[in-house]
């Protein structure tokens, strides 16, 4: 039953993916439709994954890297979804779905590397970090896709993504709305991963050194810049659209540490 | 029942026959009063107009209702009318309706027009099965046909063009306030479809401020000398230039200062002047968005290309819904034929039982409800075969004709 809704869930963000590119190079609605429709229904497979393992096992649903690359994809693509809705546009769904089945592919091959241990702070501490890190993939989506507009608009390029696109403003908005509730959750993430060892009674003080504390830290410190740089006018628009875009390299960077160099996270 | 149209439209008829067969909103209801059809409905705009009924004479009356209204011979009408009948009738609507057959291929406004029309004879009681489920098919071809294509997305005009990418620049129009430089046509009608597309706030600049009043007037606003233009580039999101003039007027420091005086806000300029208004280095600073005619000119023309390309996905969908509608309605035919040949049927074979009861003298009541059982066995087995045959046919779009001899056959009305 998991493995059925994993890989069906993979498969439909894949023809998602492809639809999108298809409706996108061929001007198509239809296309598009159907690009959202396989969306839905990988989202659906996957949310029920999670909920039937967390279930299914009494636990936390997300607690080792496989689960937390597949709630990142969730995550991701249900937020465009919403926004697509929402706000009519689609261009989001097709951004984002992309990013989402890289991130079911590596949750596929990816070794569950261990388990999270039990307890409220760790589970808000896990929830926390990986929704923010979804609200700076679903920004970093938003950001390419303004630069891509704004680059068309500014060469006055005719293409079939420009029909696609939604306002400037609007992408503008996603991208800085995303890095700010991103670095609210993230501060969050961090003091209730910061509060959970503290209360560890035969931890040290080594966990600070960890490499994935040390690039956490990097990466809340990067996302705060780029929100301080949305909110110098001189810098409003695609100044903060390319920082939010090269920051989710520090969200990727923050992934890959825990899957080979941390050892207090190996479990995510 | 065959759906015919009888019309003119911008193809067939020069502006001055059309204008003169034009039926005003206000007149419809007496115009279908004197149609004197059972079921009809009076599409009427610029560039067309046309009668959709189910009359079998619908030609005739439809002739001499035009040429009577308007004065003119049945004869010198004849050559601009055309008619369609049946599928070809059902095909032309839907096509009218998705702005297929517009002067200004893809342009929605007739479909709210074909909905007008349509309500209107429905609200006059001139509308049936038929024509009712028609024109909500044809609503209903027209949405799939602009929503699973691109054809009216397309703009072919440069202010529709000008006003669409405003849309890709700023989420709310509403909010925005548009700077017209010059009182040219060109300016105006820019305006316009920005004012359209629900634009809020307007100033206009001009060298004689009697000129830029007078366009205020129209379209509600400020009127400025030119000389305030430092002044208003500030306040403006959307600015249209056309003045006819020698010189740059928007340099590039204006344009500096202006955008930090709106705190790096979005601006987007519109140089329709032929000299240029707007030097074109303003297009590299940031969040300033510069197009000129040229930019404009080549949108339009690629767009008109894509139309006819777009104009070749929509003919698919419109085959499928017609089809589909004339299946829908000849489903429902047969459903009534067939129910009136069972009656017919079973009224024959009842009659023929009570006759055949009052000859027999005395039965049981077992007997007399197996000679009933055995009527109506009878009745379902000779109509098996007609029945089947006529869904098949019906499926194959054929029904007319067997509909058609079976009525004869059976005398059904």
């Amino acid at each position: 039953m998991t493995l059925l809704l994993l890989h069906g869930g993979l498969a439909a963000y894949a023809l998602s993916t492809v639809l999108g590119i298809l409706a996108v190079r061929r001007d198509d609605r239809r296309l598009l439709q159907g690009a959202r429709a396989a969306a839905v229904v990988a989202v659906l497979a996957h949310a029920a994954l999670i909920a039937v393992r967390g279930l299914g096992e009494g636990r936390f649903p997300v607690d080792n890297l496989h689960d937390a690359f597949l709630f990142l994809a969730t995550g991701l693509a249900l937020g465009a979804l919403i926004l697509d809705t929402w706000r009519g546009m689609p261009v989001l769904t097709i951004g984002a779905v992309p990013v989402a089945t890289a991130a079911v592919l590596l949750a596929a091959g990816l070794q569950s590397g261990g388990t999270a241990p039990p307890g409220f702070w760790i589970d808000a501490h896990v929830l926390a970090t990986l929704a923010a890190f979804c609200s700076f993939a679903l920004g970093f989506v938003a950001a390419v896709l303004f630069l891509l507009e704004r680059q068309q608009l500014k060469s006055h390029a005719r293409s079939a993504l420009l029909g696609f696109m939604p306002s400037l403003e609007g992408l503008y908005r996603i991208v800085f709305r995303s890095v700010w509730v991103g670095v609210v959750l993230l501060t969050a993430g961090i003091l209730m991963g910061y509060l959970y060892a503290r209360s560890l009674p035969q931890t040290g003080n080594e966990w600070r050194m960890d490499p994935k504390v040390l690039m956490t830290t990097a990466t809340w410190l990067a996302y705060v810049i780029v929100l301080t740089m949305g909110l110098v006018p001189s810098c409003r628009g695609r100044r903060t659209a390319i920082g939010a875009a090269v920051c989710f390299v520090f969200v990727a960077a923050t992934l890959w540490v825990g899957i080979f160099w941390s050892d207090f996270h190996k479990f995510l | 029942m065959e759906i015919r149209v009888i019309g003119l439209n911008h193809k067939r008829a020069p502006v001055e026959v059309r204008e003169r067969m034009a039926v005003p909103d206000a007149k419809l209801p007496e115009a279908l009063d004197g149609l004197a059809m059972p079921e009809a409905v009076i599409l009427s705009t610029c560039n067309r107009v046309e009668i959709y009924a189910t009359a079998e004479d619908a030609r005739e009356r439809a002739e001499s209702f035009l040429s009577e209204r308007h004065g003119l011979e049945p004869d010198s009408l004849r050559p601009y009318l055309y008619e369609h009948r049946g599928i070809d009738a059902v095909r032309h609507l839907f096509r009218v309706a998705a702005g297929l057959d517009s002067l200004v291929v893809g342009e929605t406004q007739i479909l709210s027009q074909v909905k007008t029309a349509y309500q209107t004879a429905h609200s006059f009681g001139r509308t049936g099965r038929i024509l009712n489920s028609l024109f909500q098919n044809a609503l209903r071809a027209a949405k799939r046909v602009h929503s699973e294509t691109g054809i009216a997305e397309k703009n072919v005009s440069v202010s529709s063009v000008a006003a669409g990418l405003a849309e890709k620049i700023f989420q709310d129009l509403a909010a925005r306030t548009t700077l017209v430089i010059g009182a040219g046509e060109t300016g105006e009608l820019t305006l316009q479809a920005l004012r359209d597309r629900g634009v809020g706030r307007v100033l206009v600049a001009n060298r004689t401020l009697e000129r830029a009043r007078a366009v205020v007037e129209k379209s509600g606003g400020e009127a400025h000398e030119l000389s305030a233009l430092p002044e208003l580039l500030p306040r403006s999101d959307i600015v249209i230039s056309c003045v006819a003039t020698e010189g740059i007027l928007l340099h590039v420091p204006l344009l500096r200062e202006a955008l930090r005086a709106r705190r790096n806000a979005p601006m987007f300029l519109i140089d329709i002047a032929v000299p240029r208004n707007i030097e074109p280095e303003v297009n590299a600073l940031d969040n300033i968005y510069l197009f000129n005619i040229d930019d404009l000119e080549s949108i339009v023309n690629q767009n008109r290309k894509e139309r006819g390309r777009e104009l070749e996905r929509c003919e698919p969908i419109i085959e499928s819904e017609a089809y589909g509608f004339l299946r829908q309605v000849e489903h429902v035919d047969v459903a009534a034929l067939v129910s009136q040949l069972r009656s017919h049927l079973q009224a024959v074979g009842d009659e023929e039982l009570e006759r055949a009861l009052g000859r027999l003298g005395e039965l049981s009541p077992k007997q007399k409800e197996e000679l009933d059982h055995m009527v109506h066995r009878m009745v379902y087995k000779v109509l098996h075969s007609p029945t089947t045959a006529l869904r098949e046919e019906a499926e194959n779009g054929r029904i007319e004709n067997l509909s058609h001899l079976l009525k004869r056959l059976f005398r059904l009305t």
